[in-house]
């Protein structure tokens, strides 16, 4: 399942995936997977991303019903 | 790090000089009790029909029941092995049998040749032994001899009608140089299994050597892999995995019906390695898991090109001297035309990729909406 919160919380910052990818640790082509919803990230990634993009988990990665 | 990876360059190098300087050794280990070689240059003329030279032995002698390989060559002087098909029988003017005979006078191994070179393995007793090479020319001498059981009939027949004996023993003369070796079957093989280990280990070492040059010469040195390409390695590495159980059952079986002769074995067991290596590291590299974190990779691609190309000069150089393909099966230097194939395969799918993913980045989040 896509994540569009992730993609429209990073562009509000004006962060590319590259810029995002950076700052985590992590490929492009991952962050890219996570919001297309072809990878779930482990905890930790999660969490970093939430640093980066200041935003808690339940914002960023809680699926609504 | 540069001093560790400097220890690392030398520890490779040392072992790689310690394989290079093992391999003379175990060439050199001097022929076992049991083994021999006979070498002998005859001129076989051929005058009005009839060879001037009838027949040619040399005894020697057996100390241990055994199954022993017998090296054979009956080649005129200046061709060689890979040479073989390019004699033409109806050129010598002669074809050759030849036997080994025990003490009692029994015909243990024959064969009929216009020029050859093969080996065979024999079980041969304890005991003196004679080999002797017989010529003809003529049709009603060879089928005298052959109806003795001195040699295989169903050979015979097809000598006679490949030769065509009619028009066969134009006046010739012909310098041929005659080996026969002998040693212990297990010998030779245990030999031949430690030069191939050897060859294979000097080549790992020389790729981590090369590898490790370019490392300290600038290039990248540190490998990071997040979360999801670890985990797209696992199930490339499983895909791969599964790759090679199949290749090796399906060889196992032929393996196990006798299909499989001479050096096949290794060719094949070597390509089901390279087929295996080649899904994983395609996959990985598809799934842009390949490559680390961080600078860009082209260094690493480079070096595939390098690898393919090395290869590649050494499958020319091979096929060149006929020495890719011997009496119409692969050897053991065929392994390098799979490692062309593996690399060259590595480099497209990289190439690919780069190309796919130099799209702007707009373009891809555009796909998702």
């Amino acid at each position: 399942m896509k994540n569009l919160k992730l993609k429209a919380a990073r562009a509000a910052l004006d962060m590319s995936q590259q810029d995002l990818a950076d700052k985590v640790a992590v490929s492009r082509q991952t962050i890219n997977a996570i919001e297309k919803g072809d990878y779930n990230p482990t905890i930790n990634l999660c969490r970093s991303i939430c640093k980066v993009l200041g935003k808690t988990l339940d914002e960023l990665f809680w699926e609504e019903e | 790090m540069k001093k560790r990876s400097c220890v690392k360059l030398v520890v490779i190098i040392v072992l790689f000089v310690l394989t290079i300087l093992a391999m003379p050794l175990v060439l050199m280990k001097g022929e076992s009790p049991e083994s021999g070689e006979i070498r002998s240059r005859n001129t076989i003329t051929v005058k009005g029909g009839i060879p001037d030279q009838q027949v040619f032995f040399r005894d020697f002698h057996i100390d241990r029941a055994d199954d022993y390989r017998l090296g054979i060559s009956i080649l005129p002087v200046g061709v060689r092995a890979d040479g073989v098909p390019d004699v033409n029988p109806e050129d010598l003017g002669f074809i050759t049998a030849f036997l080994i005979t025990n003490e009692n006078d029994e015909v243990v191994y024959s064969s009929v040749q216009s020029a050859a070179y093969w080996d065979s393995v024999v079980y041969l007793e304890a005991g003196d032994y004679r080999t002797a090479y017989m010529y003809f020319t003529l049709d009603e001498e060879f089928q005298s001899f052959a109806q003795a059981q001195l040699c295989s009939i169903a050979e015979s027949y097809r000598m006679t009608e490949d030769i065509g004996f009619e028009n066969f023993a134009a006046d010739s003369s012909t310098e041929f140089e005659y080996i026969f070796s002998y040693r212990p079957a297990e010998a030779n093989s245990a030999e031949n299994t430690i030069i191939v280990v050897l060859s294979l280990i000097e080549v790992m070492l020389l790729i981590f050597l090369v590898r490790e040059i370019f490392l300290l010469s600038g290039g990248n040195n540190e490998k990071k892999y997040d979360e999801r390409q670890l985990l797209e390695q696992g199930r490339g590495s499983r895909l791969g995995f599964l790759t090679l159980l199949a290749e090796l059952t399906i060889l196992m079986a032929f393996d196990s019906t006798g299909l499989i002769e001479g050096e096949m074995d290794i060719v094949l067991y070597g390509c089901s390695l390279f087929i295996s290596l080649t899904v994983y590291a395609v996959y990985c590299i598809w799934h842009e898991s390949y490559f680390s974190i961080g600078p860009d990779s082209k260094g690493v691609v480079i070096f595939m090109v390098f690898v393919f190309l090395f290869n590649l000069l050494i499958c020319i150089v091979n096929g060149w001297n006929g020495l890719l393909i011997v009496n119409g099966k692969p050897t053991f230097r065929f392994i390098n035309v799979f490692c062309c194939g593996t690399f060259l395969a590595m480099f497209v799918a990289s190439l690919i990729r780069m190309v796919l993913s130099r799209r702007p980045e707009s373009s891809e989040e555009e796909e998702d909406e």
